[in-house]
């Protein structure tokens, strides 16, 4: 397959993309670059080979291995597949190998086309401090804080100490290669400074392998605010405003919503514009997201720079009708922003919930175990994204999100609402998931106010049980299922599951459903 | 993605097997009034059939449930797959013997699905006859077990009877195939593999008690269910003891003290259960797999059957209308259609399953004898399931016939049939007399399973055939003695009985009554019965065959 | 059956009834306690989902079995149902009796008449073919009488210790 028509007057064309990643967010891309005309080769390691992210694929690649440092986070293992596979750029989804300059560099000196920025805006917005740096010169505002070197061989807490007394308490310590909250921690009083500190230093190495820190003021009472923004190599960039990310479990996010119920259009601009900076100041292309903490007083602070496709992008495709991973493609090939900054909008309301595989019961530890069904909702405004289907296995081996669920309604209220019908519509039986606790979360007074802030999580009680007669109820439908033999009927109902017994598809006692004489 | 190199099986050329043509004309006097006397002998087998299924008397059931006990089929449905078939076998044996009134021989047989996996059941039925053993209540429950070992299944017993009946002990106790067989079998069986389970639902007495206690793994149900070698009135007679039922043989003694049941039922629906949780943890190797297609139906419908069988079994018909009807997509591989015509072979697929059919279309003679046993070798070599349609006056008599060797060759039909080590499963369509029973594999050539239809006939020959022998040997005797050689009159009065004797004898009822087939089927079933026994048939691994194929 | 809920200690005892192809509950119990709650139960053969109509209310359940344990969908939640095998009583068990197993030698007393014991605390020891066997108490109480001491032979099934629990329920739960 050539290069198709629309990318003929591109200045670096291609015509397959290797998409160095799995899960939902493969597929999601799969999915585009088949739209856009494109080749699409999918990568998997041993525990993938089934994965549901290969039937979007043209092609296929095994990554021999079962531990992710040699296969998707092998920047040599993902660059020969793109040689065998004959692909001519490379897609790196979010996570992996997404945000590490290195890889950027070597894709291009392959002689591959990078789907992402360039290494130096890597380098300087994943680096904390530097990044704080470019944006104080370039005149975003930026949070109180103070970076930290770390050497293995001396004590790291009176250096810790004076610079947590300048930025002053409550604080966050993070580790400056973090990220998704690993490496990350809360200290409320000086004297859990070692007891964090220590935590956030083995988590980062265990994650990132670096240990400088960072301390920097926590904002109580704030809302995570992030600004989506796009610019290609002609110099143009653009803002699609945005994205209300504030409710978070533990600095995970949970929900996220755009636009956000705290931003008018007035401070949307201001944050848009100090966004488009912050790109420019490092001459960013493509896909990115300028994070910003909102304070209650309406003052907000760059937090960090995603320099990547987020895992909440379908909120901002739906309020302004884009499709981020088409104009991705397109800027690559370097060709110009298909849309100028006047012309986007903002229609209704979107709002995304994260399924993931824990255990709210157990303060949210991983579940795993097999997928015995996955139905997901459907109707009108409702968008799944889900790397996973029925028969799949959730293992610790991959990260424990499956699917997200992304609804669009006229505004926030209904939206609310779309939601909750669309997660309550959720059949996901074999592990366990947060579906009830976003639920909750969602029809909380807090969350249906505007008031929601990125602490709102950490203070909810642990689930109910259910009440007595529903218990009741409970297990006198588990009884009659067992009664009905359920258990076997859902094999014979679909057929195109062979049962291992008789190997035969039309075998009549499978089939056939009457008595005879 | 890359539409040549891979397509689903559905997309298969279904090779070059010919689609087969029918040349019926619905509508026609011949079609109609067949339609209406098959139409009629459906009806009066559905009757028979409803009324055996009732089981015992009104009042007999009311007190059976009263015991909180269901009836024998409803505890099968109990532990099958919901929705999955259920085959029953031989739901008339015993029908006109007795009092009339031993329904379905007071023993309940059949195939049925348990976490998927084919089980075979036998179970008692107390509301007949008290769940006694007649002959034919022998007769089933041993049959049943020879299904078992031959396509080896797990046997299922529902255990609540009372014994064999003492008044007929002379055709229940002492033979080989008497009662003693039953728990000679469950050794057998269980040292070939086939797991025996019962469940003890109700009085479990004297000999009955052997057959929880021969399984390798047993229920009791608290209350109900009970065994022993001598109830409560018998103890008394011969030690003194008084002592309750409960106490001498419950489910409390036998789980927990004597340990000859294995688990403790609450109440029957608790141990209709478990029998589901032991049957799930068999593990049961998956079944032999043949060279399967995806399913088609046949191309015409079974309903035409009825207006295709002849009123009278001697009128001929093209037995093709009867395969075409019965098998995937009426798709039929005919072998040697030219040679040997009166004997219909070929290669076909039922459910997807491929078979080999053997047919009759007339009489047998020494071509279409050799025919027959070329191709059922040929069946052999390939490990193709053979179905014989049987519709068969005989082999062809007389000089010519006797001088062409009919003998020898039938022989080798008869070897061929005898010793193929493929399942083999027989219709009766029609008649079915004289040595074409054995070459067509009648029930002494075991079939793994034998059904009949409503119209057809058995006997060594057809009543008027007999009747005609008879007379003609009559009249020598008459003529040795010098006189005269009987009249017209005479002759009617002499056949007449004959006559009547064969077509009582022949019917299929009393066949079934006698434990001669598996039962009486609806032809239009016959596709389904035969997918259901080809499917059970491949539980057990199929023997080696150990020649070539001789070419005949 | 016997089930459990997670996220909830009581196991639920159902015991059900079919009428050709309906099925109706015959009793429901939360530990010993019967619960009085009418149920209708229907089934969806199409969707595989059971509906149950309780308390004036239609619920209509998706059910997928995982080992031993229903996951239940029901009105947007997801509940687990663990299959529980009914729990032999430990009382008539050999191991914990009053009554001696097997033949043997009392090995050691551990307790004395009159002391008030906890249910699984050790009272004897028995020994028998060179292995030790421990006498537990079966349920709390106290000591009534001790019929062996040291060194006595005992034949199989023979009484040991006898406990009285008549005060039990005055002062449940161990001391």
């Amino acid at each position: 397959m050539g290069t198709p028509e629309w990318m003929m007057e591109a200045t670096t064309p291609f015509g397959s993309v290797l998409v160095a990643n799995r899960g939902e967010i493969a597929v999601r891309v799969l999915r585009a670059v088949r739209e856009c005309g494109l080749r699409g080769v999918a990568v998997y390691n041993d525990l993938d080979s089934n994965s549901m992210h290969l039937n979007f694929a043209d092609e296929k690649i095994r990554l021999p291995g079962e531990d992710l440092a040699s296969t998707y986070l092998s920047m040599d293992a993902i660059l020969d597949a793109a040689r065998a596979s004959g692909a001519d750029a490379i897609h790196p989804g979010y996570g992996f190998l997404s945000e590490r300059s290195e890889f950027a560099d070597r894709v291009i000196e392959s002689g591959l086309v990078w789907i992402g920025p360039s290494a130096d805006a890597i380098r300087t917005m994943g680096d904390k401090i530097r990044a704080r740096e470019a944006m104080v010169d370039a005149s975003v505002p930026v949070i109180p804080g103070k970076s930290i070197e770390v050497s293995g061989d001396e004590d790291p807490l009176p250096q810790l100490a004076a610079a947590a007394a300048e930025v002053g308490y409550p604080l966050l310590l993070k580790a400056s290669a973090g990220g998704g909250g690993k490496g990350m921690r809360m200290v409320e009083e000086p004297k859990r400074l070692r007891t964090e500190y220590d935590a956030a230093s083995r988590e980062a190495t265990a994650a990132f392998g670096d240990g400088t820190v960072y301390v920097e003021r926590l904002l109580r009472r704030a809302r995570h605010i992030e600004i989506q923004v796009f610019a290609d190599r002609h110099g143009n960039a653009i803002h699609l405003n945005e994205r209300d990310c504030s409710l978070q479990r533990r600095h995970q996010k949970v929900i996220e919503e755009a636009p956000s119920p705290a931003v008018g259009p007035r401070l949307r601009s201001l944050m848009g514009e100090a966004a488009v900076q912050a790109a420019r100041a490092v001459h960013y292309e493509g896909a990115g997201t300028v994070e910003f903490l909102l304070s209650d007083k309406g003052e907000f602070y760059f937090l960090e720079m995603n320099t990547r496709l987020q895992v909440e992008h379908p909120v901002t495709e739906l309020i302004t009708g884009l499709d981020l991973v088409h104009m991705q493609l397109s800027v690559a090939a370097g060709l110009p922003l298909p849309i100028k900054q006047t012309e986007v909008g903002i229609s209704g309301h979107a709002m995304e919930a994260r399924l993931y595989a824990e255990d709210p019961s157990t303060g949210f530890l991983p579940s795993i175990g097999p997928i015995a069904r996955f139905d997901t909702p459907d109707g009108p405004g409702i968008r799944v994204d889900t790397g996973v289907r029925t028969g799949d296995e959730v293992t610790t081996a991959f990260d424990p999100m499956l699917a997200k669920v992304i609804v669009h309604a006229p505004d926030r209220a209904s939206a609310i609402r779309r939601l909750d019908q669309a997660l309550s519509q959720i059949i996901l039986h074999g592990v366990r998931s947060n579906i009830g606790f976003c639920r909750e979360m969602l029809v909380s007074d807090t969350f249906s106010g505007p008031g929601v802030t990125t602490d709102h999580l950490d203070d909810m009680d642990p689930p109910s049980r259910p009440e007595e007669p529903i218990r009741g109820i409970l297990s006198v439908i588990a009884s009659a299922a067992e009664r009905l033999g359920l258990h076997r009927a859902a094999v014979t109902r679909a057929p195109s599951i062979v049962d291992q017994h008789t190997g035969h598809p039309g075998d009549p006692f499978r089939t056939l459903s009457r008595n005879f004489p | 993605m890359n539409p040549s190199g891979h397509s689903s099986p559905q997309a298969l050329p279904q090779g070059r097997m010919t689609k087969m043509r029918t040349r019926v004309n619905r509508g026609d006097e011949t079609w109609i009034s067949r339609s209406e006397r098959n139409s009629a002998l459906i009806q009066e087998l559905r009757e028979r059939i409803d009324a055996a299924m009732q089981g015992g008397s009104e009042r007999a059931v009311s007190l059976h449930r009263g015991r909180g006990k269901r009836l024998p089929r409803e505890r099968i449905a109990e532990i099958c797959d919901p929705g999955a078939p259920f085959l029953e076998l031989s739901s008339l044996a015993a029908d006109g013997l007795y009092d009339g009134r031993a329904y379905s021989a007071g023993i309940i047989t059949g195939i049925g699905v348990v976490n998927g996996r084919e089980c075979l059941f036998v179970a008692n039925d107390a509301t007949v006859k008290g769940g006694s053993y007649y002959p034919m209540t022998v007769k089933k429950h041993v049959r049943a077990q020879e299904i078992a070992e031959a396509n080896g299944l797990p046997c299922i017993y529902l255990v609540d009877s009372g014994g064999a009946f003492l008044p007929m002990q002379d055709e229940v106790f002492p033979d080989r195939d008497h009662f003693g067989r039953i728990f000679r079998n469950q050794a057998i069986l269980s040292s070939k593999g086939i797991p025996q389970i019962a469940a003890v639902l109700g009085s479990c007495t004297a000999g009955g008690a052997y057959i929880p206690a021969m399984s390798d793994e047993s229920i009791i149900v608290k209350g109900n269910g009970t065994i022993f070698l001598a109830g409560p009135p018998l103890v008394k007679a011969a030690t003194g003891e008084e002592v309750s039922s409960e106490d001498l043989g419950g489910a409390d003694l036998h789980t927990r003290e004597s340990g000859v049941a294995d688990h403790y039922a609450e109440d029957e629906d608790e141990a209709l259960h478990m029998v589901r949780n032991i049957v799930e943890h068999l593990n049961i190797e998956p079944k032999k797999r043949l060279d399967t297609r995806p399913v088609e139906p046949p191309a015409h419908d079974a309903e035409d059957l009825l207006g295709i069988i002849p009123e009278d079994n001697r009128t001929p018909f093209d037995v093709r209308e009867v395969i075409s009807r019965m098998v995937d997509g009426s798709r039929f591989h005919e072998f040697k259609p030219r040679y040997g015509t009166t004997l219909v072979c070929g290669f076909a697929h039922i459910h997807g399953y491929p078979v080999g059919i053997v047919a009759n279309n007339g009489i047998l003679f020494s071509d279409s004898s050799l025919k027959g046993a070329h191709f059922v070798e040929l069946c052999g070599q390939r490990g193709t399931p053979l179905i014989f349609l049987q519709n068969i006056s005989g082999f062809m008599v007389g000089r010519d016939a006797e001088a062409g060797g009919i003998a020898k060759d039938g022989a080798k039909l008869v070897t061929a049939v005898s010793c193929v080590p493929v399942p083999k499963f027989t219709i009766i369509i029609g008649g079915s007399h004289g040595a074409g029973n054995y070459g067509m594999c009648g029930r002494a050539y075991d079939p793994r399973f034998l059904f009949m239809w409503p119209n057809a006939r058995i006997s060594v020959m057809g009543g008027p055939q007999a009747a005609d022998v008879l007379a003609t040997v009559k009249d020598d005797q008459r003529s040795r003695q010098r006189e005269e050689p009987m009249s017209e009159e005479q002759r009617d009065e002499f056949r007449s009985p004959i006559l009547e004797k064969y077509e009582t004898e022949g019917s299929p009822y009393y066949s079934t009554a006698r434990l001669w087939d598996d039962g009486v089927i609806d032809p239009r079933d016959t596709r389904d019965i035969l997918g259901l026994c080809i499917s059970a048939s491949l539980n057990s691994p199929f023997p080696d065959q150990r020649y070539g194929v001789f070419r005949m | 059956m016997y089930w459990k809920i997670d996220g909830d200690d009581k196991t639920w005892s159902v015991r059900l009834r079919s009428d050709k192809n309906n099925l109706f509950v015959d009793r429901l119990q939360a530990e010993d306690t019967e619960v009085n709650q009418d149920f209708s139960i229907n089934h969806d053969e199409s969707r595989g989902s059971i509906i149950i109509e309780s308390l004036g209310r239609m619920y209509r359940a998706d059910v997928t079995k995982v080992g031993d344990a229903w996951w239940i969908s029901l009105e947007g939640k997801t509940y687990i149902v663990r299959e529980r095998s009914q729990e032999s009583t430990s009382s008539d068990m050999g191991e914990g009796g009053l009554t001696a197993p097997m033949p043997g030698t009392v090995r050691e007393v551990l307790v004395k008449t009159g002391q008030r014991v906890r249910e699984g605390q050790p009272m004897m020891i028995l020994e028998a073919m060179k292995m030790e066997h421990q006498i537990s108490a079966p349920e709390s109480g106290e000591v009534s009488s001790i019929y062996f001491k040291e060194g006595d032979r005992v034949d199989m099934g023979e009484i040991l210790i006898s406990i009285s629990t008549q005060d039990s329920s005055k002062s449940p739960g161990p001391d």
